[in-house]
């Protein structure tokens, strides 16, 4: 039997605005426990909540981003449970009115743009943090995280495949960094993913199978794999004739699989009401085309124009918008020197791996776009070798100097003078005799490591092909 | 006839984390059926055209700039809470959720 | 002469004209509550060192000293829900018996700010939440006209202390009448103001969209000064009105020609007493004598009012009190084995009976699934109402009825499960649902001797043309300088 696997995604991503959604306690990540906090953000009795604008900014960023559209009108409700990390005993978000509706993300999936649905994004405080210590039987409450600003973003069921759920993970997690409403460091919690799952025969028409919830999915392989591992349970249990219960579960990374948590069956009401401690919000349109017009031009619209407008490849594309410091270093890289493939072959060759090692990053390389935009124009006009603009680089960006300075402080511009060149020539091949007798008995093999030993001669400054003729003109000669 | 049985007002209680005692339970049962039926007149009245009235205040869209304030000291954040560990509040170990 | 008789705006002239100092008039206060207070039960904490110390600090600094206004040494006290950081707040219940806030309410930070000075903290029902005083977890207060007789409440501390001249004023909190009802037991002042003119941060909230603080004095000249004080736009308080504040005390003129006064058939009619009905017609009249223009209308969804009232300040306090479990603040049960087993132990035995009833009513209202949701429409209800009551006052400029149905009852007759004590709160209930301002004056006694208070309610932000109109029916009267007889050697001035 054949069967569809039927996705819907929560995103969570904490905002990275200053201060809480509302207090004005502070949001830096790894403080000591409980000492960004205050009678609003520990739920003390008579506190009171205040709304901050930048969160609804950056809402409202997202939501453009995501061709929603954005509620002239809406308002926080409270939901009401009780749990350690929750310390008013309701969480403020946004059930009936939500900031963004109806919106959408283009999808690339077996070759083809699939639009994923966005039903809604709400605005609503993060909770505390547990530390659970088994050998001592007790769990550790920190409130620094309590109340920090989160989106929720709720997609419908129109995901089909775990690929197109990191793709869809990945493309938000992208339009957040590009917008900077988020650093969106999964490792930190700042993006967070809740899946709902249903399998049904691909035969049965539109209605959906039971749905699994599975909780709190913090990193893209955590979210493929449980996915993958969960479409395939439920196909197994449908196909041996099973029941699927709606439920909730977790997943275990380390084993590999998913487990039940609780069942829907007794499934919480959590008592939503409009918080009466905050009025509603009415975003005027005025604001909301000032920030559409601050919006910066999104990583799709990017590729696409590396694509059409530069002539470079689709994996050259993704590769350089895979992070915005990493587009704008290359970007800013072609405007000096003119050349995109030249620029994209070093953006995404040399320069990251050279940063890697060196344990830096396109937010802080040490050298600016320009540096390299010489360092490309001197390979161009020939003055050093690829294999030594490789060696500058590295050198700029130990030092911070640009090319031409290291290279005239190194003195390895590149050697063009035929004199020069002949007389390394004629050196080797006197040295090397035994490799011209095979060269002349038609071992073609023998000018390679000629070639290589006059290249090692000159330090590796020799102009390669003006090396290679003189070569192939002395051995004639001889 | 009362409006709510013995099992609603358990649900309920439990909801509100109580424990209550079975004569707790009687009185509930006969004080919220009372309400109950007191609020039965309110069906009479057509109210569909009318918003719901959520909170009471005089200004909409009501915010703050993200700029950020001293924190209290974390004494006094603590300084209520009858069990506290190295900064932390504390609660028995919540079983089931631990790595 | 006895200074704690005085009123504020008495007691601000000698104190500016150094007359007395404010060492004597603390002083005076607090021999009368030595006097008094055995009888009375008003006080929760009493913190009488302090307050000496800080009226003899003013002394020494001179009136040079610090910013002079009419409540500067003035002795006053605070209902027991409102935060004061490093005095315990305890809601009068057994859940926050320990409790100390860190952080000031904006309230008592303004009164700090003037140097009025804090005597205390006072009674209430536990958590706001009652309508006679007798929920306390601590003291019972008695109705300073008769030890027999409930203040009323919720601000029975804040009520009786006033009336029985234990503080110059107090403040009270008042979610559905629990400043105007007390008031109206005890013979005095009372008013709640427009739902945000005075900020609730700080205040351990019952029902967010209907509480407020506001003052209780012993005459409308002291309500004007010390809303004052209270009044104003609080950037920490995302529903406080943003709009300037008028000079209340400018607000006291003597005149209420033209004024039209609208009298709900309703409110009149749910009179249990005949005798409070007909002495609030009386001041209707004696207001129609002094050229106000009175007229009879009708409010028909009133009979509504309480049933709303009920479901929705419940909903919100049922969540507004879940943040009470023991955790980080208040009543922790030692030996629990788990979160689930502290919170239920710290709820059920940190909360009075009063106040689970109260929750269990919210989550029910709250309930979306077994029931229907009654709050939904409850919250429809309740624009309806605010609607009709606009309207009146789209044609009238004050609703004018009795505070409460009858006078001050006895202990022990409110029988808990049946819902004869919400139904006396018909004429009250609707000001905090259309968060319009109220103010509750005396207008007269019963045939016991008890108190009779009536109630003015306007449009909103017109708590200015409310004190105007109390005003001018206290200058033409008598009934708020009576005083009870407490001790020995109290005699009335009349």
């Amino acid at each position: 039997m054949r069967f569809e696997t039927i996705i819907g995604l929560e995103v969570h991503i904490e905002l990275s605005t200053s201060t809480k959604l509302f207090c004005a306690c502070s949001t830096a990540y790894g403080a000591p426990p409980n000492t960004q906090c205050c009678p609003v953000c520990t739920g003390m009795p008579g506190a009171l909540p205040v709304l901050n604008r930048k969160a609804v900014e950056y809402a409202v960023k997202m939501g453009l981003a995501t061709n929603c559209e954005i509620s002239e009108f809406s308002r926080f409700d409270r939901k009401n449970y009780f749990y350690p990390d929750l310390p008013k005993g309701y969480q403020i978000t946004q059930r009936y009115r939500p900031i963004c509706t109806g919106g959408y993300l283009g999808v690339e999936s077996e070759g083809c743009l699939r639009k994923i649905g966005i039903s809604r994004i709400q605005l609503e405080e993060d909770a505390g943090k547990l530390i659970h210590n088994e050998a001592e039987k007790v769990s550790l409450i920190d409130y620094n995280r309590s109340g920090i600003p989160l989106i929720e973003i709720v997609t419908g069921p129109d995901i089909r495949s775990a690929h197109e759920a990191v793709e869809f993970l990945e493309s938000l997690r992208l339009i957040a960094l590009y917008t900077g409403i988020s650093d969106c460091k999964m490792q930190e919690g700042s993006l967070r993913c809740d899946v709902n799952i249903s399998v049904k025969p691909a035969a049965s028409g539109s209605e959906y199978g039971t749905r699994i919830e599975i909780k709190n999915l913090n990193s893209l392989k955590a979210v493929r794999n449980a996915i993958e591992y969960e479409s395939e349970r439920l196909k197994v249990l449908l196909s041996s004739g099973g029941c699927i219960i709606a439920e909730t579960r977790r997943w275990d990374d380390s084993n590999n699989v998913s487990e039940p948590i609780r069942s829907k069956e007794d499934v919480q009401d959590y008592q939503y009401f409009p918080d009466p401690d905050l009025p509603g919000v009415y975003i005027d349109r005025g604001w909301v085309e000032e920030i559409r017009s601050g919006l910066p031009e999104l990583p799709q619209t990017k590729r696409r124009r590396y694509i059409e407008e530069m002539g470079l490849s689709e994996q050259d594309a993704r590769l350089l918008t895979s992070e915005p410091y990493r587009a704008y270093f290359f970007e800013t890289c072609v405007e000096e020197c003119g050349k995109p493939k030249a620029a994209c072959n070093w953006v995404t060759g040399p320069l990251t791996r050279l940063l890697k090692d060196k344990n830096l990053s396109f937010s802080a390389p040490g050298i600016s776009p320009a540096y390299l935009a010489g360092l490309i124009g001197m390979v161009d006009k020939e003055i050093i070798s690829y294999t030594i603009a490789v060696n500058v680089l590295s050198e700029m960006l130990d030092t911070g100097l640009d090319a031409g300075s290291i290279v005239e402080k190194l003195g390895l511009r590149q050697i063009a003078d035929e004199d020069m060149l002949t007389e390394i020539v004629d050196r080797v091949l006197y040295e090397n005799q035994d490799s011209v007798r095979d060269y002349r008995s038609g071992k073609t093999k023998a000018f390679t490591f000629l070639m290589g030993q006059a290249m090692k001669a000159s330090k590796g400054k020799a102009k390669p092909e003006l090396l290679k003729t003189i070569m192939e003109r002395r051995l004639d000669q001889l | 006839m009362l409006k709510l049985s013995k099992a609603d007002i358990e649900a309920i209680a439990d909801k509100s984390r109580f424990y209550l005692a079975e004569t707790e339970k009687d009185d509930l049962t006969e004080f919220l059926s009372n309400i109950l039926d007191y609020f039965d007149k309110i069906d009479d009245v057509d109210t569909e055209g009318a918003e719901p009235a959520a909170g009471m205040g005089d200004a909409d869209s009501v915010m703050r700039d993200d700029v950020a304030l001293p924190s209290l000291q974390r004494d006094a954040i603590l300084g209520n809470a009858a069990y506290t560990k190295d900064g932390f509040f504390c609660v028995p170990y919540i079983w089931g959720t631990g790595k | 002469m006895e200074l704690y008789k005085l009123t504020i705006h008495e007691a601000a002239r000698l104190l500016d004209r150094r007359e007395i100092s404010c060492t004597e008039l603390t002083e005076s206060i607090i021999s009368r509550i030595t006097d008094v207070e055995d009888r009375i039960g008003a006080f929760i904490t009493l913190d009488i060192d302090r307050a000496l110390a800080h009226a003899k600090f003013l002394d020494k600094l001179g009136p040079a000293g610090y910013e002079k206004t009419a409540l500067t040494g003035i002795p006053y006290g605070l209902k027991d829900n409102i935060c004061t950081s490093g005095i315990k707040t305890t809601c009068a219940s057994k859940m926050l018996e320990n409790y100390v806030p860190c952080y000031d309410a904006t309230v008592y930070r303004k009164l700090k700010a003037v140097n009025s000075i804090l005597l205390g903290k006072l009674n209430l029902d536990s958590f706001a939440i009652g309508s006679s005083g007798e929920t306390s977890y601590y003291v019972q207060t008695s109705n300073p006209w008769d030890p027999e007789k409930v203040p009323g409440g919720s601000s029975s501390g804040s009520a009786a202390a006033v009336a029985a001249d234990e503080v110059m004023f107090s403040l009270g909190t008042d979610t559905g009448g629990s400043i105007r009802q007390p008031a109206s037991f005890c013979g005095i002042v009372g008013m709640k103001p427009t739902y945000g003119l005075v900020s609730r941060y700080g205040l351990v909230a019952f029902a967010s969209s209907l509480d407020q603080i506001g003052p209780l004095t012993k005459d409308v000249t002291d309500c004007a000064l010390v809303l004052n004080a209270i009044a104003g736009y609080d950037a920490m308080d995302s529903t406080s009105a943003n709009r300037p504040c008028p000079d209340y005390s400018a607000c006291l003129v003597d005149d209420v020609t033209g004024i039209r006064l609208a009298l709900p058939r309703e409110y009149f009619n749910s009179c249990q007493s005949d005798e409070v009905r007909s002495q609030v017609i009386k001041a209707a009249q004696m207001f129609e004598e002094m050229g106000a223009v009175v007229e009879e209308v009708s409010l028909p969804l009133s009979e509504y009012s309480v049933p709303v009232y009920l479901m929705l300040s419940s909903a919100e306090g049922a969540s507004n009190l879940a943040r009470f479990d023991g955790i980080m603040y208040g009543y922790r049960p030692d030996g629990a084995n788990s979160p689930e087993e502290i919170y239920k132990r710290s709820r059920t035995e940190g909360f009075d009976a009063n106040v689970k009833r109260r929750i269990m009513l919210g989550n029910l209202a709250l309930d979306s699934g077994k029931f229907k949701n009654y709050y939904l429409k409850a919250a429809r209800l309740r624009t309806m109402i605010k609607q009709e009551l606009d309207k009146i006052l789209g044609k009238y400029d004050i609703i004018l009825s009795p505070t409460t149905t009858e006078t001050a009852f006895r202990f022990g007759v409110i029988r808990e499960n049946t819902l004869d004590k919400y139904k006396q709160d018909i004429c009250i209930v609707p000001a905090n649902l259309a968060g319009l301002p109220a103010i509750s004056i005396p207008c007269g006694f019963d045939s016991t001797g008890m108190p009779i208070g009536m109630q003015l309610m306007g449009k909103a932000f017109s708590d200015g043309l409310l004190l105007r109109v109390a005003y001018t029916f206290e200058q033409n009267t008598d009934y708020h300088i009576k005083r009870p007889m407490l001790h020995r050697g109290d005699v009335n001035a009349v």
